[in-house]
């Protein structure tokens, strides 16, 4: 069984995917970081010009923002959860004064999880698909099935095994996605900014959004966090791949499909928002990072539990399927 | 020899990954799910701790601020607010031994501040008040700016009924309380001027309607802040460019004194 999965493993890597999605990844990162640097740098020139040649005073706006939290977090009449919400981000901000850390300065952990966060619903997948769109149908094109399927081992060991080996590859392309953003926008930022405190923590209570329970982590567990949920999307992507692939006779059409269901997905939440369905369609569900960060629209009855429900229900029907099609397929190439 | 490298290390640092990437998974299940039972509970126990809090010592004072943040002073960097400014200008005037009580909440809503004064917390102080300054309705139009365009007028138009509903209600009940105290109300001013015009018309509509409701009363002044703001917001937005600043507090404090009190300097 290793010796299958570690033959499909080599298989993935001397097809020369990973250099493609290294490539992609280091061209839009390094697009993107180089971006951002220069609209940050432009916004503090425009300020500077705009007030006037004097520096740009991020200290004075933190002071009063602190002072003002302050004084609302000693007022007795505001109820206490609050309160103890704002000290949180008193909290945050005195670190950023204390530390001498402009709040605003793009740094390698912001930019790595807004990358995540911005990626996760169709660059990722995509990625994904590159990686595990041609796993079965290249077997069927280029007829190498009929090679692999007349060895003395079950068919469900040899879709097992490339299973296997998409899931180490997908874990793989998680990390090396972390660590190509963290080191690329380094370069551009020269801030790694990865123990400045974060809140995270949202919770949803009777239908809106409580940041009562937030509670303030540094950077870098934060992106763990991010990361781990990006691990979990890319797993349930790549099960669906597979059923995709196995599907369909070519890789092309694989990818298509995916796309298609993904960019699809997205109109779908956007135009019937309203419709009860949508929520149950993997596509609506895989912005998992939204939750941690706090920043959407509470939709009725989706929480971060629900979508991880429904997005396992997909991933564990696609491979129950997939195993069928594959033990009952004839093949006739 | 590549081949013979290569799987040990993946094998190995794709295992090590997947563990840590459940810990962190499970770690942000934990993090974003599990404190819904811990809300529920505090939530019951604030309501018994707000009244003694909120209520003053001796029962009552002769100034009394609600509403949002603007009644409580946000942005003043001398933390007078509205009501000490008025004070002083009384004290110029004459001396006073008037007292003031702020019982505004910041981000308070025309429905919050409703249910306040319906949950009867402030009964003593709104009996025992004078002067009842009112700042309220800020918020209920700043939340539509996250409308889009198509949804903006309804939206509004929901609003705006639903703060008419409140402020009728509102006055109605201080009345109950107190049927002789001075009301007054600080209207809208619009902080975002240069914008679009579009919502410097709904602010216009909403001060409107704000004064047929203050007009309906025989003793409730409405404090027009629109006309002060319009041609001075540099000078009087505090750096948060939505609060007053310590001369734009000055300024409404000295409208006020000048419509309720009779001066003859």
């Amino acid at each position: 069984m290793i010796a299958l999965v570690r033959n499909e493993v080599m298989k993935i890597l001397l097809k020369k995917k990973m250099p493609l999605i290294m490539i992609l990844l280091l061209i839009f990162v390094g697009l993107l970081s180089y971006g951002q640097n220069y609209a940050y740098e432009r916004n503090i020139d425009q300020f500077e010009a705009e007030s006037g040649e004097t520096a740009f005073d991020w200290q004075g706006l933190t002071t009063q923002r602190l002072d003002e939290l302050e004084e609302r977090s000693q007022n007795e009449a505001i109820p206490g959860e609050v309160r103890a919400s704002f000290d949180r981000e008193i909290e945050q901000l005195n670190y950023f004064i204390e530390n001498d850390i402009n709040p605003v300065t793009p740094t390698a952990a912001k930019f790595n999880v807004s990358f995540a966060e911005q990626g996760i619903t169709l660059f990722i997948p995509l990625l994904i698909a590159i990686l595990a769109a041609d796993l079965v149908s290249s077997e069927f094109s280029r007829k190498t099935i009929k090679i692999l399927l007349t060895r003395a081992v079950p068919r469900w060991k040899v879709l097992l095994s490339k299973y296997i080996a998409l899931l180490i590859m997908t874990t793989l392309l998680v990390f090396i996605i972390g660590i190509t953003t963290t080191l690329v926008s380094y370069l551009f930022f020269q801030e790694w900014g990865f123990s400045e405190p974060i809140v995270t923590g949202f919770t949803l209570f009777e239908g809106t959004l409580n940041s009562d329970s937030t509670i303030l982590i540094p950077r870098y567990q934060y992106t763990l966090l991010i990361y781990s949920l990006v691990w979990f999307v890319s797993i349930i992507v790549a099960s669906i791949t597979l059923l995709i692939s196995l599907i369909v006779d070519t890789s092309a059409s694989a990818i298509g499909i995916l796309m298609a269901a993904l960019i699809g997905g997205q109109f779908l939440q956007f135009f019937l928002s309203d419709w009860e369905l949508v929520k149950y369609f993997f596509v609506t569900n895989l912005d998992l990072t939204r939750y941690l960060t706090g920043s959407y629209q509470p939709v009725e009855g989706m929480s971060l539990n629900f979508s991880i429900l429904i997005l396992s229900v997909w991933a564990i029907g696609s491979i129950a399927i997939s195993f069928i099609v594959f033990n009952r397929r004839d093949v006739l190439v | 020899m590549f081949k013979k490298v290569v799987w040990p290390l993946v094998s190995a640092s794709a295992l090590i990954l997947a563990l840590v990437f459940v810990f962190g998974f499970v770690t942000s299940i934990i993090i974003s799910g599990g404190e819904a039972d811990v809300q529920t509970e505090t939530q019951t126990e604030s309501p018994e701790n707000i009244p003694e809090e909120v209520m003053p010592p001796d029962g009552a004072s002769d100034i009394l601020i609600l509403g949002d943040s603007i009644g409580f002073g946000v942005g003043d960097e001398e933390n007078l607010g509205i009501g000490e400014r008025y004070l002083d200008l009384l004290e110029e005037d004459s001396e006073t031994d008037t007292t003031i009580t702020n019982s505004s909440v910041p981000g308070f809503e025309s429905s919050q501040l409703a249910d306040l004064i319906e949950s009867g917390e402030n009964r003593t102080s709104i009996a025992g008040a004078e002067l009842i300054i009112l700042s309220i309705g800020g918020n209920d139009l700043n939340r539509l700016n996250l409308e889009d365009n198509v949804t903006l007028a309804p939206a509004f138009e929901e609003a705006l009924n639903i703060y008419k509903e409140d402020l009728t209600f509102i006055l109605s009940e201080i009345r109950s309380i107190n049927p002789d105290a001075q009301l007054a109300i600080i209207g809208l001013y619009n902080p975002y001027s240069e914008d679009d015009p579009q919502n410097a018309r709904f602010l216009l509509d909403w001060n409107h309607e704000t004064r047929l409701i203050v007009n309906s009363d025989a003793a409730f002044a409405y404090i027009p802040t629109y006309e002060l703001f319009t041609y001075h917001l540099d000078a009087y937005l505090s750096p948060d460019d939505f609060h007053p600043n310590g001369m734009g507090y000055q300024v409404i404090a000295e409208t006020l004194f000048r419509i309720l009190n009779y001066s003859t300097n």
